[in-house]
């Protein structure tokens, strides 16, 4: 399955570390992350990703728990 | 489309103005704001990023600087602080190698979701990115390990920030944080400090999921053969009570995790051991006889369930657990219930009809009360039995006693023999499995908690990891009484490679220095037990003492831990002692 993490991130030391991180540990296939400046406080992170069966709710998850990510959406992409 | 949307996480609210003075170094802003968090004690070792704060110390003198002698002995003691204290531990080290000699004590506390804060100093911000003296990216470092790692770049962020810490490492699942602090910004003057400042909680899910209660209530309500399984879960949330009146209310036998040590009496009728790879063959039996599993406050790791396909294939499982990314991490599960597990406990007792199970029980009690006779005759065989070692350390200590116990087979040993009777006294790092962490996380739980009776159980090979630790017990006088159960070999990985790689026996066999004239020379009390019969009197005469000891007890070199599953199978698959 691939699929499209959108993250709202603070922009503070550390926040996208963490959030590559998390896509490490989850052993997510990274295809793609961009990252653009939502205002002067926060920035909005976009990560396809191939996610091997039953990690994408998981990332999610530990996504969402990242201190500095606001906001965590995944939607799925294509199969295979 | 999935999301997850959060409240933003608490901000730092002023509460109170104090006496301390309007503008001050960012050192001492620091100070204050651990002193208003509550901290005591720090365990920490001073360095060049790192010095306005120990310049600062001294005009703070309610905080307790402990000087260690490695930075890794500073996060396992802020461990074993914070196991025995309840509230974070905090330890301190400046930049570079102090910072990444903190990794593995971070890494320990996180898998064992242990509060900690820890404190680095990092070079002047002009520097960072120069790769200047002592400098290293210490946020990028520990990022998997923490649950946050704070930079402070402006000072008069540190108390806001030092709040947010706090309040982070103690929220939901505890866990450690770190906070780097440029020279700098420790040397700058701030000008607004001084308020007391008060972190709200960061956003914990507090409602338990009534559906999901319901399904888990009609899943147990219908069990035939309910267990329960406990983990650190329990302990953490104080619901030792709240196990216990479920586990009598669905007349079910609690099975214990190595960190779920404790959350039941062990003497209890319904305590049924340890499960896991080196949990008895009658408590895995009895697991996978189960058909619903009641999982609360553990992940689910590969020590607990072997091969999975395997584990328990006839139950069904109900996880509860405070982390929402625990819930079908590791194990399929039919109910997932997000929230305090005395909370969740305690809402399942209030709904679930009263059930007997004498059947089921009377099976378990056969699988699990089967007298081993075989074991002590074993046992009479060597001199100095493992299995006699440790119930002769909990005889020789305190009903109440701390038993602090590091990595290998001295580890299960005391997971399977200690019998304790005391819930919360079991203080080990599970997870990370870091050797070396006992007689530190000892030193950290005995400051912690002065009066206790506190003991350090280690192997040879773990007890030369962190040895110098000795000094911080002397130069403190924190009376802990390490035991070596000393074998000649870094025993598990020799059992290892005995089992599991054709007896091929590659490094480890390890020599160990005179452990009594290296306690002589530190200024603590050795002693060495050769003999059976210098066991008991030698341990007694140990927990007499006052100061710090080492008990060198040269136990039988070949013994092995039994049972054990071999790497990659089922828990039911297990091998048990040849002699038994």
């Amino acid at each position: 399955m691939t699929s499209r993490f959108r993250l709202s991130v603070e922009r503070a030391p550390g926040s996208l570390e963490r959030v590559l991180a998390v896509a490490r540990r989850r052993r997510l296939g990274l295809e793609s992350v961009s990252v653009t400046a939502a205002d002067a406080d926060r920035w909005d992170v976009a990560i396809v990703a191939g996610v091997p069966s039953g990690e994408g709710p998981l990332a999610l998850r530990n996504f969402a728990a990242l201190v500095n990510v606001r906001q965590a959406a995944l939607e799925d992409i294509r199969e295979g | 489309m999935h999301s997850a949307a959060k409240a933003a996480p608490a901000t730092a609210m002023p509460a109170a103005a104090d006496a301390a003075p309007a503008t001050v170094r960012g050192a001492d802003a620091l100070c204050h704001a651990l002193v208003r968090a509550g901290v005591d004690v720090i365990f920490g070792y001073p360095g060049g990023a790192s010095l306005p704060i120990y310049d600062a110390l001294p005009d703070h003198p309610a905080l307790r600087h402990i000087l260690v002698r490695h930075e890794q002995g500073a996060a396992h003691m802020a461990d074993g602080y914070a196991r025995v204290r309840r509230r974070p531990g905090v330890c301190m080290a400046t930049s570079g190698p102090g910072a990444t000699n903190l990794v593995t004590g971070l890494a320990s506390a996180y898998m064992d979701s242990i509060p900690m804060v820890a404190i680095t100093g990092q070079v002047s911000t002009a520097l960072m990115g120069r790769d200047a003296f002592q400098e290293t990216d210490v946020l990028g470092m520990v990022a998997p390990v923490t649950k946050h790692a704070f930079l402070v770049e402006r000072p008069e962020d540190i108390e806001p920030i030092v709040a947010r810490a706090f309040a982070l490492a103690r929220s939901g699942r505890p866990g450690p944080v770190l906070i780097d602090i440029p020279k700098d910004i420790l040397n700058a003057r701030v000008a607004s400090a001084g308020q007391a400042l008060a972190a709200a909680p960061f956003v914990v899910r507090d409602a338990l999921d009534e559906r999901e209660l319901g399904r888990a209530v009609a899943l147990l309500a219908g069990a035939e053969r309910p267990l329960i399984i406990a983990g650190h879960g329990v302990r953490l949330a104080r619901a030792h009570s709240a196990l216990r009146r479920l586990a009598e209310r669905l007349d079910a036998p609690v099975a214990h995790t190595l960190l779920g040590l404790g959350a039941i009496d062990e003497g209890d009728a319904l305590s049924v051991g340890m499960l896991g790879m080196h949990g008895s063959t009658g408590t895995n039996a009895s697991v996978n006889a189960a058909d619903v599993i009641l999982g609360v406050g553990l992940r689910f790791d590969d020590r607990v369930t072997g091969k999975i396909a395997a584990f328990a294939p006839g139950a069904k499982i109900i996880h509860i657990d405070l982390d929402p990314c625990q819930i079908g991490k590791n194990v399929p599960t039919a109910v997932g219930i997000v929230g305090d597990a005395g909370a969740a406990l305690d809402a399942i007792a209030e709904r679930v009809p009263a059930g007997s199970r004498p059947a089921w029980r009377a099976a378990v009690a056969g699988w699990t009360g089967r007298s081993r006779p075989k074991l002590d005759e074993s046992d009479a065989r060597m001199e100095l039995a493992p299995r006699a070692v440790i119930r002769a350390i909990r005889d020789a200590a305190r009903a109440d006693a701390y038993f602090c116990v590091d990595v290998g087979q001295h580890q299960m040993w005391a997971a399977q023999w200690l019998r304790l009777r005391t819930n919360d006294r079991f203080l080990t790092s599970a997870g990370l499995g870091a050797m070396g962490y006992a007689l530190p996380a000892a030193l950290g739980a005995q400051v912690a908690d002065p009066d206790a009776d506190v003991w350090a159980i280690v192997g040879d090979g773990c007890a030369q990891m962190t040895i110098q630790e000795l000094g911080t017990a002397v130069q403190e006088r924190l009376p802990v009484k390490m035991v070596i159960l000393n074998n000649g070999y870094l025993g598990m990985v020799r059992q290892w490679q005995q089992l599991f790689y054709d007896g091929r026996i590659s490094q480890t066999p390890i020599a160990s220095p005179d452990y009594v004239k290296l306690a002589d020379a530190y200024g603590a009390k050795g002693y060495c037990v050769e003999r059976r019969t210098q066991l008991g009197p030698m341990l007694a005469a140990a927990a007499r003492e006052t100061g710090p000891v080492i008990v060198d007890v040269r136990i039988e070199s070949h013994a092995n831990v039994w049972p054990i599953v071999p790497p990659g199978g089922a828990n039911a698959d297990a091998m048990d002692d040849p002699a038994a």
